[in-house]
């Protein structure tokens, strides 16, 4: 009877050990939301092709945060989520401007053709 | 004394002690690379003149979190927070540098229409200057041969002082006259000309058609020497017709025998013969 006693006191210590070590998984923080639509954003903006490197190093951030947020680390996974959300919105203003400079340099050509054509009208 | 050794020995291990822990506390970094590349990139977004509007404010966001470092690396925090907060900073001092670009870019395709209107104002000023420029070369170029606007359109006369009385072939003085008229025509390349032959009443009709054939046709010959192409050129005689002085006198007779070279406008084909009135 001592021996179950012992048996079961010592099972229970464990329990109470390992639930102590065991996480609990965080809900969804509003940091993590804000750089998922980031994401999203960047993605639309065309991130994809114009600013890769900040849109992978974004997804990266956004996977290990998530990781971290499963084992219950706020602080860790708060932190990877905002550099989630800076390289996101880096990504997209990167690829807004890179797309706005090509269309840009289409209008100076169309420009320039335009100047070519007018003076060479005008010349005698 | 021999108890005050090993005293001095347990002070002496105290200090040193004591010491360590603040040499330890020395030793804190007070920089950290990380930051000083965010700070770099503030830094180089703040002096952009270009950062301005929603690029302004991703500036804000990255002095904010350089701040932030700052503080958290002078209270000794763990370097992993001041890393996070260089690394926000720094990427929100690029995005404020390709906001500043995305402005300038933007602002070039809204600026389009009104950079196409004014490529096209100043084309059409520099085309009625040089329209301007034209006509006035024009105008020099006929006053210099005395030349003067009918119905018909621009007429040289060339008097009878280019012609030997009853002769065709040109005097040596008319060539100053034939030069200028080849100068025009080398300049005005779309201008034709009709060179009409005329003579006084003096004789019979058919010597003066002739005479008057021959003068226009020796006009042409001349003005075809000096590079004119003949296909510019048509010739005409009018005997002793359309008189612009009284034959009954020698000084309308003089007047009478001419030649006259009718500059077509640009364009009129030479063949378009322009009957006289």
């Amino acid at each position: 009877m001592k021996c179950i006693q012992a048996a079961s006191t010592a099972l229970i210590g464990s329990v109470v050990l390992l639930s102590g070590c065991a996480s609990t998984p965080l809900a969804p923080s509003t940091e993590m939301t804000r750089a998922k639509s980031a994401i999203d954003q960047a993605d639309h903006a065309g991130a994809r092709e114009y600013a890769t490197d900040s849109l992978n190093s974004s997804v990266q951030k956004m996977a290990q945060g998530q990781a971290a947020a499963a084992k219950g680390e706020k602080a860790q996974s708060e932190q990877l989520f905002e550099e989630s959300y800076a390289d996101a919105h880096l990504a997209q203003i990167s690829a807004e401007s890179a797309k706005s400079a090509k269309d840009a340099a289409g209008v100076d050509r169309g420009i320039a053709t335009l100047q070519n054509e007018a003076s060479h009208a005008t010349t005698p | 004394m021999k108890t005050l050794f090993p005293r001095t020995l347990a002070a002496t291990t105290v200090a040193a002690a004591v010491s360590l822990a603040l040499a330890a506390c020395a030793t804190t970094p007070q920089s950290n690379v990380m930051l000083e590349q965010a700070r770099a990139a503030v830094v180089s977004a703040q002096t952009n003149p270009q950062v301005a509007g929603e690029a302004k404010a991703d500036l804000t966001t990255a002095q904010e979190a350089l701040a932030q470092g700052d503080a958290l690396l002078k209270a000794g925090k763990p370097v992993a927070d001041v890393d996070h907060e260089a690394y926000v900073a720094e990427r929100f001092a690029l995005a404020a540098q390709k906001g500043a670009e995305l402005d300038t870019s933007r602002k070039a395709i809204a600026d389009a229409d009104s950079r196409r209107t004014a490529v096209l104002l100043v084309a059409r000023e520099d085309e009625a200057a040089r329209a301007n420029e034209k006509s006035r070369e024009l105008e020099a170029s006929l006053a210099d041969l005395k030349a003067s606007k009918t119905d018909r359109g621009v007429v040289v006369t060339l008097g009878d002082v280019l012609f030997e009385t009853g002769r065709a072939d040109l005097k040596s003085g008319s060539r100053q006259t034939l030069d200028k008229l080849t100068t025009f025509l080398q300049a005005y390349p779309k201008r034709n000309v009709q060179i009409e032959g005329f003579t006084d009443s003096v004789g019979g009709d058919d010597y003066n058609q002739g005479l008057s054939e021959r003068r226009a046709d020796s006009v042409r010959d001349a003005l075809t020497s000096m590079g004119i192409a003949r296909d510019r050129i048509l010739t005409k005689g009018l005997g002793k017709g359309s008189p612009v002085g009284d034959n009954a006198t020698a000084a309308g007779r003089q007047q009478n025998r001419r030649v006259e070279v009718l500059i077509l406008d640009e364009g009129v084909a030479r063949t378009a013969l322009m009957e006289r009135p």
